[in-house]
């Protein structure tokens, strides 16, 4: 991928399972090297350190990509039922009229310059859900109505969807389709910091694209492409939500709010899994040891991973 | 590396297979217990609304009880007509109430509203069935003190085959634990409350109308006051929703009101046996339910007189008009017009007026009055009397023997008090929140031995004065059957008078009321009474002696709370936010709220701190206790009389204590003193029978400034106000009760009016038309502008509205805000700053350099040439 993942050779983030133990006297070969309690202390330490450092970087690079292709298929299942059966939702509001929940499937994008097919676009713009797919500001009208209308995803982790989104040429032209049809748009520009913005015709909809700029996985800022409907505009409710009036964590490059009692108790839990491991390596065997807890960890770790990834900024 | 034999190649294959499915079935539930995503819980919102309909009649119904209760005849004082409002239901032939402390023990009654048709179980009483009546809302489990016990005022029952006591079901409970269930609540459009009954979605203790204690006296008779409710107010029942019929009339659903009286026998003829409780359980149980009798009630068609889009005619103004107003506009609705009528104040309805709204105003005074505010238009406004009414104080006060109290008056505890006797210096104390315990906590009862009292600084005036108006020697003198009382005296109670918010010219005759009584003068100008109590300096006309350094001035048009007090009060958690005059005494929106609540004895006071409410917040405890309802009102004659209050009896200019009839609002309005214009007149209110409080409501209008059809449509309501709007009854269009109908002399100045106001030429004839046109376009734009700036508005938008005049709507409404955020245009908004954004490249060197490190931490050699630990069981 790039410089900045020097990944091992063995799956890198399962490796804290097994190792901290040292050899000493599993395999009685080399008796003579005991190391002393210190010795083992900072080297397990210092393994631990690498192999959780390596093992988030690792989630973030190489297993988040397959994590957003599964919720790009269950999201992709769920809108196509809902498109059918005409329950999609065409405003803020459900058909119950409660706000959407964040995470619900909310419109197919096409854009075959950046190689999107029927990519499922969510509801809500913090971390979480743009881990899944893009995501649709909340406070904006949805696509195809009149009015602007957000749409952010990253640059980065999580299959990238919007990587690439500066290339987009003006003029190149975009589906996106809601429970209130297809809507087919045409890009105008992209945009950064500083730059003023086209202006929008009295009744138009227009669609902004964000994602982060900079190298991959160190986000430096925003960049906004901005698109206008050419096809008809469909009705547009009334909105739920004032203008900006999202909570802070859906802001372009804002972090997630830790959850405390996620992060702790898999954190305990991973914990315990390697003390486990120590234990088995020692009292059992290693090839047991390898086999068992190779998949444990990696499941464990796997939640201790994402629970520090988004953490980090939602476009990266 | 190590060397293997074919055979241990398999055993190692077989481990690795059992091994990878154990721990990847493990990694799997781990993974599926971890659900992604959480979802936004929003909350529901309920609306509410409040009512404006119509009055109450003589369609009184009087029916027996049976069974054990064969004796018992109930008295409902008005069955047809009905709308949102109070009916009295009395009993006699009872047998007295029986308590246990403050808990009430046998023999008492039990009201409730109740939707449907006939169910057949009663031959001789149709009904409905139990589980579309609106009961079991009772605040028992949010009160420490409250007569019940959770199962005679809710709708829990416990499960009976073969019940041989009262409050067990035939149906209900069955396989639950110990039969334990609850009644469902089923409303009109079919849905079910099966659980939580006692709060559901429907209906709770704040908007239930349910009566579940209602005591018979010592005489075997009873009164109390029970709110219909239509369907604004109970959806779930849909009382008067409109009913078309073939011949083209509509009529309101009726509904019913259900009697479950109570008595001392339980199911099986034995005496009850517990005498520290409510025996009787849940009146809708089916054993209870045995006894219910059920009156029908017909509502007046609730909102579908008018049909939708029918050209309107805005009317505005004074609140004295609202009743009359909402039945007349049902019944003119018939003719095609809709005249709207929206409450603002007086002030505000004559400087619309004399801003060039183009409609018709309600008001008591004339224009020319309220300095500055407006200038006088050049062109006539014409006045039509259409109205008399009055101010009154009502008041919903249950009699609480103190322990002086004789044996007579023991036996009338829980009984509403019918007559109270006010002079104007009361009401100025009431007002000026001159009692000792209206600002709540400025003077605290020290503890210690000796019990005294101790004034917060500046309080020091307060020390002598009576705690509240029943302590009063004054009322005492003139109310003696209040001196045996114990009433707790506290902001809640009779401390202050509930006012409602904004200026009116109602508060202004109120004030007038009081400085017109030397005595009432003298106490707001710092003398003492008799008793020695003094009034607040904060509402003191001598600037002198007034904080403020400005005398309190007796031509206010509204009611101030004008005292800074703040405290947090006595006995409340220390860390609860201070409570300033207007939480203690908290205005209402209406003078038609206030009769309302004090009809229902809903104390306005928020005094109890909810530290457990996110963010914590003062609450109020919800009704008052039952027999110590204590509400005192200053509301208009006709909410009253809708709502049933009791009035209190004001001494009038001869001396005499009159209370507000419709014979003493005639008498007062029968002398007459002139003001500034002619035309209209105030009442005298002199003569020995005449309420000091009545007031006149004139329509006004300036038909130059009103195009043809609108002067027309107005003299079309005036002519129906002069003639059949003045007849008194309860059916849309009659003159509503509290009303008193005008004189003849009145009606024929109205019906002049009405021609006046038709024929208008206008100055200048010739261009009449194109002027008039003008004038109203542009007033059109001021009077929707608001109050403030009209002006500008009216005078802006003037000749760019000078075709229509009809639809005053939208002139200036606000820009709706574009649904744009800030990224959407003008400049793209600077980055954020990113803390994080080298974490990954950072995180990901951190730990190389670990890896790396790690070997040398366990002491490196360099014989091993792998990583130590990592790759030693590879294969």
């Amino acid at each position: 991928m790039t410089a900045t993942l020097p990944a091992p050779r063995p799956a890198p983030w399962t490796v804290p399972a097994a190792p901290p133990p040292a050899p000493p006297n599993a395999r009685p070969k080399k008796p003579a090297r005991a190391l002393t309690t210190a010795q083992y202390l900072s080297r397990g330490g210092l393994l631990a350190l690498a192999a959780l450092l390596l093992g988030v970087c690792a989630q973030l690079v190489l297993v988040s990509p397959f994590q957003e292709r599964s919720a790009q298929i269950q999201g992709f299942d769920a809108l196509r039922a809902s498109l059918a059966l005409g329950t999609a939702p065409v405003g803020q509001s459900d058909m119950n009229g409660k706000p959407l929940a964040p995470g619900t499937p909310l419109l197919l994008l096409d854009m075959p310059q950046l190689g999107l097919h029927h990519t499922v676009v969510f509801e809500g713009t913090d971390s979480d859900v743009l881990a899944m797919g893009p995501g649709h500001r909340r406070d904006t009208v949805l696509p195809g109505q009149t009015g602007v209308s957000v749409l952010m995803g990253r640059a980065g982790a999580y299959g990238r969807p919007f990587w690439g989104l500066a290339t987009l040429k003006p003029g190149a032209q975009f589906t996106v389709t809601t429970g209130q049809g297809r809507f087919v748009y045409e890009v105008l520009g992209h945009r950064t910091a500083g730059q003023p913005a086209p202006s929008i015709p009295a009744k138009g909809s227009r669609l902004v694209l964000m994602t982060a700029t900079g190298m991959p996985y160190l986000p430096s800022g925003v960049i906004r492409i901005d698109a206008d409907l050419v096809s008809k505009a469909a009705d547009t409710p009334a909105p739920l939500y004032a203008a900006a009036s999202v909570p802070p964590d859906e802001d372009p490059l804002a972090g997630g709010a830790p959850i405390w009692w996620q992060l702790v108790l898999w954190a305990q839990a991973l914990a315990l899994a390697s003390i486990a491991a120590i234990w088995c390596w020692h009292r059992w065997g290693r090839h047991q040891t390898w086999i068992v807890f190779i998949p444990l960890i990696g499941a464990v770790g796997l939640q201790v991973a994402e629970q520090v990834t988004r953490l980090l900024p939602n476009l990266l | 590396m190590t060397r293997l034999s074919s055979s241990s190649v398999r055993r190692v294959a077989l481990r690795l297979v059992a091994g990878a499915t154990a721990g990847a079935l493990a990694g799997l539930g781990l993974a599926a217990a971890v659900a992604p995503g959480a979802a936004a819980a929003p909350a529901d919102s309920a609306s509410s609304g409040t009512a404006l309909a119509k009055a109450p009649t003589s369609s009184a119904v009087t029916v027996g009880g049976r069974g054990a209760f064969a004796s018992m005849h109930f008295t409902v004082s008005q069955t047809r007509g009905l709308t949102d409002q109070a009916v009295s239901v009395s009993w006699t032939g009872g047998t007295p109430t029986t308590f246990a402390g403050s808990s009430f023990n046998t023999d008492y009654v039990q009201i409730m509203q109740c939707w449907g048709t006939d169910d057949g179980s009663v031959a001789g009483n149709p009904g409905p069935p139990p589980t579309q009546c609106e009961y079991g809302a009772s605040p028992t489990t949010d009160r420490g003190i409250w007569p019940g016990n959770g199962y005679d005022d809710s709708r829990h029952v416990t499960y009976s085959a073969a019940p041989t006591h009262y409050g067990q079901d035939k149906q209900y409970g069955a396989g639950m634990p110990f039969g334990q269930g609850e009644v469902p609540f089923k409303a009109v459009d079919g849905e079910s409350v099966t659980t939580g009954t006692q709060n559901n979605k429907f209906f709770n203790y704040s908007s239930t109308n349910e009566i579940d204690f209602g005591r018979t006296g010592a005489d075997g008779t009873g009164q109390e006051f029970f709110e219909t409710q239509t369907l604004k107010e109970a959806p779930q029942l849909g009382c008067g929703a409109p009913v078309s019929h073939a011949d083209g009339t509509v009529t309101g659903r009726s509904c019913w009101l259900v009697i479950v009286p109570q008595g001392h026998l339980d199911l099986n003829g034995q005496p009850y046996q517990d005498t520290t409780q409510v025996n009787a359980g849940s009146a809708v149980s089916s054993t209870d339910w045995t006894n219910r009798i059920a009156v029908p009630l017909d509502f007046n068609p609730v909102g579908a007189s008018c049909k939708i889009g029918a050209k309107e005619q805005p009317t505005a103004g004074s609140e004295l008009a609202s009743e009359a107003m909402t039945s007349w506009q049902a019944k003119l609705c018939a003719s095609g017009t809709v005249y709207s009528y929206t409450r603002v104040g007086d002030v505000d309805a004559r400087t619309q007026l004399a801003k060039g709204a183009a409609n018709l105003v309600f008001t008591t005074d004339p224009l020319g009055g309220d300095q500055g505010l407006y200038s006088m238009p050049t062109d006539k406004v014409t006045y039509a009397p259409v109205a008399v009414s009055g101010l009154v104080i009502g008041f919903n006060i249950e009699r609480q023997p103190g322990s002086t109290a004789t044996p007579e008056e023991r036996r009338l505890k829980g009984t509403r008090v019918g007559t109270v006797k006010l002079t104007a210096r009361l009401i100025a104390k009431l007002l000026t929140e001159s009692y000792r315990n209206s600002p709540w906590g400025a003077v605290r009862l020290s503890s210690g031995g000796n019990p005294v009292l101790t004034a917060a600084a500046g309080y020091a005036w307060a020390l002598n004065n009576p705690a509240g108006l029943t302590s009063d020697p004054e009322f005492l003198a003139l109310n003696p059957e209040f001196a045996h009382m114990a009433i707790a005296e506290n902001p809640s109670t009779d401390t202050d008078l509930i006012t409602a918010l904004g200026h009116a010219d109602t508060a202004q005759r109120l004030w007038a009321y009081i400085a017109g009584d030397a005595d009432a003068r003298a106490f707001l100008a710092g003398k003492a009474d008799p008793s020695g109590m003094v009034v607040n300096p904060y509402y003191s006309t001598d600037a002198t002696k007034n904080p403020t350094h400005t005398g309190f001035p007796l031509t206010s048009d509204d009611f101030p709370k004008s005292d800074p007090w703040s405290t947090v009060p006595p006995g409340s958690d220390p860390k609860a936010d201070v409570q300033r005059m207007t939480d203690f005494h908290p205005y209402v929106d209406a003078m038609h709220d206030g009769a309302q609540h004090a009809r229902r004895g809903d104390q306005l006071w928020k005094s109890q701190w909810d530290s457990l409410a996110n963010p914590p917040v003062w609450r109020t405890p919800g009704p008052q206790m039952i027999g110590e309802r204590f509400q005192l009102v200053v509301t208009d004659a006709a909410s009253a009389a809708r709502y049933g209050l009791q009035v209190a009896a004001l001494k009038n200019s001869s001396g005499a204590f009159v209370a507000p009839t419709p014979d003493s609002l005639s008498a007062a309005a029968s002398s007459t003193t002139p003001t500034s214009v002619a035309g209209v007149v105030t009442p005298a209110g002199s003569g020995a029978g005449a309420y000091p409080l009545t007031m006149f409501v004139y329509a006004a209008a300036r038909p130059a400034a009103l195009g043809t059809a609108d002067r027309a449509s107005y003299a079309a309501l005036l002519r129906y106000a002069a003639a059949a709007g003045q007849v008194p009854g309860v059916e849309i269009g009659d003159l509503p009760p509290g009303y008193a109908p005008l004189s003849a002399a009145l009606r024929a100045q109205t019906l002049a009016a009405a021609q006046a106001i038709v024929t208008y030429t206008g100055p200048s004839a010739t261009s009449g038309g194109s002027n008039g046109g003008g004038t109203t376009g542009g007033s059109t734009g001021g009077s929707t502008g608001g109050a403030a700036g009209g002006g500008t508005g009216g005078s802006a938008s003037g000749g760019a509205g000078g075709a229509g005049g009809i639809n005053p709507a939208a002139a200036k409404t606000p820009a709706v805000t574009p649904n744009l955020i800030a990224t959407a245009t003008g400049l793209t908004p600077a980055d954020p700053a990113v803390s994080l954004s080298w974490a990954v490249p950072i995180g990901a060197a951190l730990g190389l350099l670990a890896a790396l490190a790690a070997p040398f931490a366990g002491g490196w050699r360099i014989r091993l040439r792998r990583p130590a630990p990592t790759t030693g069981a590879g294969r």
